[in-house]
């Protein structure tokens, strides 16, 4: 049971950013859209400049025979024109009207149309313009201008026009010639010659290319999806395999196949997990070898130590005897041995941390009574040193799942360190609590430290200043042995500090035995002064975290 | 990832504008190819248009001199008018035709009177009247346009007025050719139609036209009205100088002998132009095709029709009582040997007009009294008794069958009789004439070659109380037969020839040609005339005593036999002489 304890506020952009997540995350994906994407384009240039090029092939075919059967059509017109035998208004017109008529297409549907219309200047009005199956008004102007500046040679050009009321206009073929009609002078004949078959052969290769060009992206597709297929699926399994290899399954290999790439690679693969598996197994002997030299080097040193010890106390108990040099040794010698007694005791705790051998025994007791007893436990030092400890604990008791020896040993320690470090000035100690969590944090407001010593406070026989003045003869190894007691609970240890705010070590333990502290917890704040105030109130708060069910067997 | 995004751009545009789905078009014009048939027409002759300041005389005269300029491409002669009869006028609607000078007189400011002898009128079909010069006097109506008087008005009864000789120069003499109902030969009609770029098309029309009155039934032709020219025009290629015929009608493509008659008709009319070499009829633009003819008709040789063709190689001349057998190529008319397989009778001295078969086989004449018919066939004689009266002198037609005019002897009316050829002894069929008037009687027939047509001379009856002489007319008729080919009807008739006011002899020389003697209105003897049907009337030479002039088909045309009234035989000497080679009583030609 997991609990997100942020803020649920929408996002318009997460499909997007989803989808970029996706295709960023996919190789295959990346490449076939590529593909599509290129493909879809080329395809498009060829097509259209092939289109293009259909086309204008058709214009040009059909302007040809245009041109070639208006010749042959204005010759017969001319020549019927020349060779009436009538030379009266009504005559012409009729011989006009009748010769117009036969030069139309056989059909209404298509076939050429003809217009006669009188030639720019011709103001005879002999013979009035006249047109079968198609608009004068849709010959351009410009057509009858360029006939009368060139009347030797047909005026040819293809513009869309109407061809009956109400029709949709098409693209036709305009071909002008001037003939001579007798008295009533000079005529341009238009004949217009309508594009529909073309245009429909045109509508038919657009739809052979739509076609060809689908069949094409289809094929493109396929053969992205073949090419990655090819590709992404041994990197693939590379990859599951270096995520099996890192999970710690170093027994993970790559079969071999071929000697291409994709096999060098596999070969590079399972040489670079051959190698990696033998270090590690290398260190991992190592590590073994040291931790039981430093666990053994610590049983074997205890009996000596233990004979030492009694006769040390002897010394000890008998130095008043003793010649003043003599006495002071003995002194020295006891303090000496109570130093190397801790420094085995902790060196025999931490090697049962590394060897795995730390029990826990976690029971439901208030939380409130170890801490006070802590804070007891210090107060002598503190009053030594001038420091003022301040307890802020929940009025009601805390009752919280855990070692209380383990727990009772990192505030011991916490609060040994702030007022060894607290430079004589007053140390908060706060308790908060929420249903899952218990926080407990010591404030002093010292000299602080560095981001640098603050990544090393927790390393074993780390010092914040070794030349310092050892007042309570610390061993170097106590935060280190916290944070693993805090680890051992399902929780964190953290610090907070900047140089000369102080610092403030936070212990943060999930009330219950089932549940552990997954990630981990945000910053410890930074305090403004030795007063308190904001920093204060912040430590007052349990800060959110992100709780998990317990996988691990504690007790 | 900005590249890419351009490309896509760019390819869209590419898409929308390159597949739009529309054919390129093009928004400026370019040339194309050189317009071939230019409209390449020559002015001949340069004629006035009218003159800015002219006065309405000066006007009407200009008219006249420039109007024979019509059918050119500039036609001025209609700047001589008002506008609105510039565009209605029709100039061959009517043509008068007048000798020498035109008189103009002004009878008011709008109003020119002009004096013309005339001498002819062509109808609108192109059919000339020839007639005695007669004085006639034109009004033509003027109005001011734009300051200048303009002929506003023309005469009723014509559209042109042309002088002899512009006429001459500026219609021509065309032959129209109808189908003969008996044999595949053409029946020719003269025709005068506007020589100009037209020609073909004028010849067109005219021949698609209806059969003129006098030969309904008579010969037959394919147009019919519902075959029309598809578009007013008959072009004519400038480099094969073939005609193009385009038909309009139901049933042309179907009815292959009416396409085939008319195919026929026009090609044979067409291919007498001297501007066509060859003729493309079109059913509805789809070329009619004649039995195994590939491409336009070239020569008349390729229809299945022809021209009569009729020659004669040897005539009879009949001295007292003998015939003697002649050649009519030799200048003196030289004696012939007459061949074994021909008897020719003696024919006495009262028995007159004989007529002989082409063969020689079969000879028929007329008692002197005109009561009696007498066939001679061989050795065998028959005698008719019974016609009629005043009978003619017979004529006898292609098939051999003998046509006789005369009196019925109890209604004294006009007939005409037919004697069939096969057999000797046939009888007299009367032919229906309905329009003979009981007092015309007739006094001379001739078939045509072709036997669709007689020539009868129709004068009135004679009494003896009147003193005036005879005046004889000449009538064309056409001969209607039935279905075996009998003669039935002889139609109403054309008068032709009518400027002559006495005819006494008429003759076929050939299928439209006749040769006629009679006495215009100054002369003071009858005269040999040609005569064109259709056309002018042509002397062949004063001839003092002159009875009979009969042509003789040759080779090399017509010669012409004259006969004067003391029984000299005359043939032709230079261009209006006249030689007398023998003395005889009769020239027989055979089969004419």
């Amino acid at each position: 049971m997991a609990s997100d304890t942020r803020p649920d506020t929408p996002d318009p952009f997460a499909t997007g950013r989803r989808v970029l997540t996706w295709w960023r995350g996919s190789l295959r994906a990346r490449v076939i859209t590529s593909t599509v994407l290129v493909g879809t384009l080329l395809a498009v240039l060829l097509g259209t400049l092939l289109y293009q090029q259909v086309s204008r092939g058709l214009v040009e075919q059909a302007v040809d025979s245009a041109e070639r059967d208006a010749s042959q059509q204005v010759a017969t017109a001319q020549r019927a024109f020349d060779s009436t035998d009538r030379r009266d208004d009504s005559g012409l017109r009729g011989l006009a009207e009748e010769q117009i008529q036969s030069m139309s297409g056989p059909s209404a549907a298509d076939g050429r149309r003809a217009l006669l219309l009188p030639a720019l200047g011709n103001t005879s009005g002999v013979v009035e313009r006249m047109s079968t199956g198609v608009s004068a008004e849709d010959v351009p102007a410009a057509l009858q201008e360029a006939i009368a500046q060139d009347p030797a040679n047909q005026q040819v050009m293809v513009v869309p026009m109407s061809l009956g009321e109400g029709q949709e206009s098409t693209a036709a073929v305009v071909v002008g010639s001037r003939v001579s009609l007798l008295r009533a002078g000079p005529y341009d004949l238009v004949l217009v010659y309508p594009l529909l078959r073309e245009q429909e052969t045109l509508d038919l290769v657009r739809q052979l290319f739509l076609l060809g060009g689908l069949g094409l992206l289809a094929l493109a597709v396929g053969l992205a999806l073949l090419a990655t297929r090819m590709v992404t699926r041994p990197v693939e399994e590379v990859a599951k395999a270096s995520q099996e290899v890192a999970q710690g399954h170093l027994d993970e290999r790559l079969p071999v196949v071929g000697n291409d790439e994709i096999a060098q690679l596999a070969t590079s693969f399972n040489t670079m997990a051959d190698s990696i598996q033998h270090q590690i197994r290398e260190l991992r002997s190592l590590s073994q070898l040291q931790q039981r030299f430093v666990s053994d080097v610590s049983h074997e040193l205890r009996t000596p130590l233990t004979t030492m010890r009694m006769a040390g106390d002897v010394l000890h108990a008998s130095r008043e005897d003793f010649a003043a040099p003599v006495a002071r040794s003995a002194e020295l010698l006891d303090q000496e041995m109570d130093r190397f007694e801790e420094l085995l005791a902790e060196l025999l705790e931490i090697s049962r941390f590394d060897s795995g051998a730390a029990t826990v025994e976690r029971h439901e007791e208030d939380i409130l009574p170890a801490v006070l007893a802590a804070v007891q436990g210090v107060q002598t030092l503190a009053d030594k040193v001038g420091t003022v400890l301040r307890v802020h604990v929940p009025s009601e008791r805390v009752e919280v799942c855990m070692d209380g020896r383990r727990v009772s040993r990192i505030l011991r320690n916490l609060l040994t360190n702030a007022v060894e470090h607290g430079e004589g000035l007053p140390v908060d100690v706060t308790v908060a609590t929420n249903p899952q969590v218990v926080s407990i944090s010591v404030r002093d407001h010292g000299i602080g430290l560095t981001e640098e010593q603050r990544d090393q406070v927790f390393d074993r026989f780390w010092r914040a200043d070794p030349a310092r003045t050892r007042t309570t003869g610390g061993t170097g190894l106590g935060l280190a042995i916290a944070q693993e007691d805090a680890r051992v609970h399902g929780g964190w240890l953290q610090v907070g500090s900047r140089p000369g705010e102080g610092a403030c070590f936070r212990l943060l333990l999930p009330r219950a035995h089932t549940h552990v502290i997954a990630d981990e917890p945000p910053e410890v704040p930074s305090g403004p002064g030795p007063v308190g105030g904001a920093t204060a109130a912040r430590d007052a708060e349990v800060p959110p975290v992100v709780l998990a069910l317990a996988t691990r067997e504690d007790d | 990832m900005r590249t890419p995004l351009v490309a896509v751009l760019a390819a869209t545009a590419l898409l929308t504008t390159g597949c739009s789905g529309q054919l390129p078009t093009s928004s400026a014009p370019r040339a194309g190819l050189p317009v071939s048939q230019q409209s390449e027409r020559e002015v001949d002759r340069l004629l006035p248009p009218a003159r800015p300041g002219a006065g309405p005389i000066e006007v009407v005269e200009g008219f006249l001199r420039a109007s024979e300029g019509f059918a050119g491409d500039d036609d001025v002669s209609r700047s001589y008018l008002a506008s609105e009869l510039a565009s209605s006028w029709v100039p061959t609607a009517t043509v008068l035709i007048y000798e020498g000078d035109a008189e103009l007189t002004l009878l008011s400011e709008d109003e020119v009177s002009v004096e013309l002898d005339v001498v002819g009128r062509v109808d609108a079909d192109g059919r000339l009247t020839e007639q005695a010069p007669q004085s006639s006097t034109q009004t033509f109506g003027l109005t001011e346009v734009d300051g200048e008087p303009r002929i506003s008005t023309f005469p009723d009864d014509a559209g042109l007025w042309l002088s002899d000789t512009a006429f001459e120069r500026v219609f021509r003499p065309t032959v129209l050719s109808y189908l003969n109902t008996q044999e595949d030969v053409f029946v020719p009609e003269l025709r005068w139609l506007a020589d100009s770029e037209g020609l073909p098309t004028a010849v067109t029309r005219a021949q698609l036209a209806p059969l003129p009155a006098y030969l309904e039934g008579a010969v037959s032709t394919a147009a019919n009205e519902s075959v029309r020219l598809a578009t007013p025009a008959v072009p004519v290629d400038p480099s094969t100088l073939v005609a193009t015929v385009n038909l309009q009608g139901a049933t042309l493509a179907q009815d292959e002998t009416r396409a085939e008659g008319l195919s026929s008709q026009l090609a044979h009319s067409l291919l007498g132009l001297s501007s066509v070499a060859g003729v493309e009829v079109q059913a509805s633009g789809q070329p009619l095709r004649l039995d195994g003819a590939e491409g336009p008709i070239a020569a008349a040789t390729e229809l299945p029709y022809a021209e009569v063709d009729r020659q004669v190689s040897e005539v009879l001349l009949r001295v007292g009582e003998d015939l003697i057998l002649v050649d009519p190529s030799q200048y003196a008319l030289r004696d012939l040997d007459v061949p074994d397989d021909v008897a020719l009778p003696q024919v006495e001295l009262r028995w007159t007009g004989l007529a002989a078969t082409d063969r020689l086989d079969d000879l028929a004449a007329v008692s002197v009294d005109g009561t009696a018919f007498r066939r001679w066939r061989g050795e065998r004689v028959h005698t008719n008794e019974g016609i009629g009266d005043g009978l003619t002198a017979p004529a006898v037609d292609p098939q051999g069958a003998f046509w006789v005019g005369g009196v019925h002897r109890s209604t004294q009316t006009p007939r005409v009789w037919v004697v069939d050829a096969a057999q000797l002894d046939a009888v007299a069929r009367p032919v229906e004439a309905d329009w003979l008037e009981d007092e015309d009687r007739v006094e001379a027939m001739s078939i045509s070659p072709d036997g669709s047509r007689a020539a009868l001379v129709v004068g009135p009856t004679t009494t003896e109380e009147t003193e005036e002489p005879t005046v004889g007319r000449l009538l064309v008729s056409g001969i209607v037969r039935d279905s075996a080919g009998r003669p039935r009807e002889l139609t109403t008739p054309l008068p032709v020839a009518t400027t002559l006011r006495d005819v006494s002899a008429a003759h076929w020389s050939a299928a439209g040609e006749l040769v006629v003697v009679g006495q215009r209105q100054d002369d003071l003897e009858p005269q040999a005339f040609r005569l064109a049907l259709g056309g002018w009337l042509e002397p062949l030479g004063e001839l003092p005593g002159l009875v009979d002039a009969t042509p003789v088909p040759r080779v090399t045309g017509v010669d012409v036999i004259a006969r004067t009234q003391d029984g000299g035989v005359y043939v032709p000497e230079g261009q209006r002489g006249w030689q007398p080679v023998r003395n005889g009583d009769q020239v027989v030609v055979p089969g004419g």
